[in-house]
């Protein structure tokens, strides 16, 4: 069964704050400091979703995006980007560069798993459907 | 000197004889009258001593024809005599000749006097001037009237002596009667003998009760009637020393004539001669096996009662405390699991707090022990073979008593069905089965064994709880250590164990009491120190067709077959009755305060999780969020939440029209065990 997440945050603090919350409710998490080892590791451990920040070193959060939907086989894996950027605008942007959804910085520990499994979970009562 | 002694009593005679020998004088004795003269006429006499009243020829008519003869009349005649004693008589004896009158008794040395005096007399006089005898005529006019006096006197006394003989022996015969039928409509039964103990007299109770005739005991040894010989002879010390006290009852086994033996009731008298001379023994026997009996039942079923009694209390108490330390419990626990989740693994305190939370977990398993045993548990009996639930354990029983200990199942053919929750069954053979391997220490046999019986109502008189009727029985065997009887009485109390300090909960046999007492059954013990111990419970017989139990619904339980179920709830006292609700209900519970828990337990879980039993309404995450998450991991999972809010905080949390997903707080077991089903059959 695969319990696999994918976090990519360049964050000490902020990866560590979401791999505990993640591992609480019975993730496994993978992590990646940046862009280019985000999508190495996608690619490598086939996640159940993917967590992105988009303020990320070198290669940004709407290039990993677009670099991970070129791939056939995670074509269907969820992003979900983590950010900071609350303009207008930047959802319309990070949801055009493929991700299902976005969580704003600094994440509520409290509901944080909540939000993010909207992304990709399915609905209890469509799931029996 | 030659005396010739008259008298016709023998040792009369002999006395005299004795006394004038002793004297010096030569002594022949005769008879009577006649047999004197005889001897007058054959031997020379120098005295003689006369009785009067005398056979053949009286004392006066000796002296008249002494007197009478010339030949003899020299020789001096003493009257001595105890009938003819009055003045008239004497002055009679002088008149016709006789030389001196002495009343019998008289002291020897008075009569010897007397007979030295008249022989002084007799020796100085001149026989031949002896006054002659009086005339014929009055000597006989005189001796007539004295015999008639005589005779009048005699015929008096003779008829007053048989009166009084007649009267005696009225009073005696009355008397006799009286006490013969006392003596045979006692109630009790009487033994009379004499000193050596030998049977002498019985009455007709004695003969009823023992069998025995008189003629057959009569000269027999008391023992024969007593069932041993040493409390018959400690009976006979206590006796020496306090016989003839009425309100001294000695308890004492006696025996029948055809052995049967019996407890008895002894008072035992003295008895007693017409001088008060003891003679032998009298003793009153009651048989008091009726009242030994009725003591003994009596004592048992108020011993019975007192330790049901206790039960009751203790269990009344158990349930209250193991209650509240329930609650605390929960506390305990949520807050430990509370803070492990605050801690990374692996840090010193996160092991501490899993050793918390362990035993609270365990003493939470306890007090589930002891709301069992205080018959608090909510159960659902359900009509069973209890061959086929107890086969279904005997795999987990064969691990759990280990290899070196036999088992072996002896299911009866035919066996009666049953109403008792399954679990409940579970519960039980379990806990026999863990102290009969503890009693076998490691190595033994242990046989498990179902049954019928029918319980009379003599059985249940022995046995407090038990009323008569059908039973089915399962008892659990062993050959091990025992219990000796002081513990007996106490194995069935909450706390009470024999095992070393962590090794028992003394919780086992308590909820085995409990159980079969909810079940409206009763355990049956029997233990010999070093022979083993038996165990059967009695569960009444269910008569198919007849009405359901007072813990059956009118609606069928659905049960469940052993599916995993995952309960979520933040109200530990819901979470644990929830809990305890399925596991009744024969399923697999897995339960969580906290959402996090619940993932961590279904990760744990090797054969998955079937349901998921939420609280809608949570803190971090809801039911219906984790009903979610946990999908992702689990897409077969089925879901049920629970909730006790309102139905518009139902429909923001997305169980809105998905009512069938929803139970409403609080609930019946009915109505959890439906929809339970329902959501693992959809």
């Amino acid at each position: 069964m695969n319990r696999r997440l994918l976090v990519i945050e360049d964050n000490e603090q902020n990866m560590y704050l979401m791999q505990f919350l993640l591992e609480k409710n019975g993730f496994e998490v993978v992590g990646a400091d940046d862009g280019a080892r985000g999508v190495e590791a996608a690619l490598a451990c086939d996640p159940l979703a993917i967590l992105l920040d988009i303020q990320l070193p070198g290669m940004d959060g709407y290039a990993v995006a677009a670099a991970l939907r070129k791939q056939a086989t995670l074509a269907a894996t969820p992003i979900i980007a983590v950010t900071s950027y609350a303009m207008v605008g930047d959802r319309e942007r990070i949801l055009a560069a493929g991700a299902v959804g976005y969580i704003e910085k600094p994440i509520n520990p409290e509901t944080f798993v909540a939000e993010i499994i909207q992304y990709f979970s399915p609905r209890w009562d469509k799931a029996e459907a | 000197m030659r005396i010739l002694s008259v008298d016709d009593k023998e040792d009369n005679r002999y006395l005299v004889e004795a006394l004038l020998k002793g004297h010096g004088f030569e002594v022949s004795s005769a008879a009577h009258g006649a047999e004197a003269l005889a001897l007058l006429a054959a031997e020379p006499f120098d005295l003689i001593l006369s009785d009067i009243l005398m056979p053949v020829m009286d004392g006066f008519e000796l002296c008249r024809r002494v007197k009478a003869d010339p030949g003899l009349r020299h020789i001096p005649l003493v009257v001595y005599t105890a009938t003819y004693t009055g003045s008239q008589d004497e002055a009679f004896a002088l008149k016709i000749g006789a030389s001196g009158f002495v009343q019998k008794p008289c002291e020897p040395e008075a009569l010897i006097a007397i007979i030295r005096e008249v022989l002084a007399a007799s020796a100085a006089s001149d026989c031949t001037v002896l006054p002659e005898p009086a005339g014929e005529e009055e000597v006989l006019k005189l001796y007539s009237e004295r015999l008639v006096r005589k005779l009048e006197q005699k015929m008096l006394q003779l008829e007053q002596e048989a009166q009084a003989r007649r009267k005696t022996e009225e009073i005696l015969k009355q008397s006799e009667m009286n006490y013969r039928s006392l003596f045979n409509s006692i109630r009790d039964a009487i033994l009379v003998s004499d000193l050596e103990r030998r049977i002498i007299n019985c009455n007709q109770a004695f003969v009823d009760l023992f069998g025995y005739t008189l003629a057959e005991i009569a000269g027999q040894h008391t023992l024969v009637v007593y069932e041993r010989e040493e409390p018959y002879q400690q009976l006979g010390v206590i006796l020496n020393s306090c016989m003839d006290d009425p309100a001294l009852l000695h308890h004492i086994s006696f025996k029948k004539k055809d052995g049967q033996v019996f407890p008895g009731e002894v008072n035992v008298f003295r008895l007693r001669n017409d001088e008060g001379v003891p003679a032998g023994f009298i003793g009153l026997i009651r048989d008091v096996t009726d009242r030994v009996r009725f003591e003994e039942q009596q004592k048992l079923l108020e011993s019975q009662l007192h330790q049901a009694q206790k039960m009751e209390s203790i269990g009344r108490l158990a349930g209250g405390v193991a209650h509240d330390y329930n609650n605390m419990l929960s506390v305990i626990l949520g807050y430990a699991q509370i803070a492990l989740n605050k801690t990374k693994p692996g840090a010193p305190v996160h092991d501490h707090l899993l050793q918390i939370v362990d035993a609270a977990q365990r003493s939470a398993g306890m007090t589930r022990q002891l709301l069992g045993f205080a018959r608090k548990q909510t159960v659902v009996p359900q009509v069973l073979d209890l061959n086929k639930t107890v086969e279904g354990m005997l795999k987990m029983l064969r691990r759990l008593i280990g290899e070196d200990v036999a088992l072996t199942w002896r299911p009866a053919a035919d066996l009666w069905p049953v109403l008792i929750d399954p679990s409940q069954v579970d519960q039980i053979v379990t806990n026999l089965c863990v102290n009969a391997r503890d009693a076998v220490k490691g190595r033994g046999a242990i046989v498990i064994e179902t049954g019928t019986t029918c319980c009379e109502a003599a059985f249940c008189a022995q046995h407090a709880g038990a009323t008569a009727g059908e039973y089915v029985t399962l008892s659990v065997r062993d050959n091990g250590c025992g219990i000796g009887p002081v513990l007996l009485d106490k194995i069935f109390e909450p706390f009470f164990t024999t095992k070393g300090s962590g090794q028992g909960t003394g919780l086992g046999l308590a909820v085995v009491y409990g159980i079969v007492q909810q079940n409206k059954g009763f355990v049956a013990v029997r233990s010999q120190p070093d022979q083993g111990t038996t165990f059967t419970l009695h569960l009444p017989r269910r008569v198919s067709g007849g009405a359901q139990g007072a813990l059956d619904a009118s609606e069928p339980i659905q049960r469940g077959q052993g599916e995993t179920i995952l309960v979520v709830e933040d109200e530990e006292a819901i979470l644990h009755s929830t809990s305890a609700l399925l596991t009744s209900l024969g399923y697999r519970v897995l339960a969580a305060a906290r959402s996090t828990e619940a993932i961590r337990l279904a990760h744990a879980e090797p054969g998955g999780v079937r349901l998921l039993l939420a609280d809608v309404v949570m803190p971090e995450m809801g039911g219906p969020d984790l009903a979610r998450l946990l999908l992702t991991f689990y897409p077969g999972l089925k879901c049920l939440f629970m909730s006790g809010y309102a139905d518009s905080v139902i429909t923001d949390s997305g169980v809105a029209g998905n009512q069938h997903r929803l139970i409403r707080k609080p609930f019946s077991i009915q109505e959890l065990a439906a929809k339970v089903r329902a959501a693992l059959a959809s």
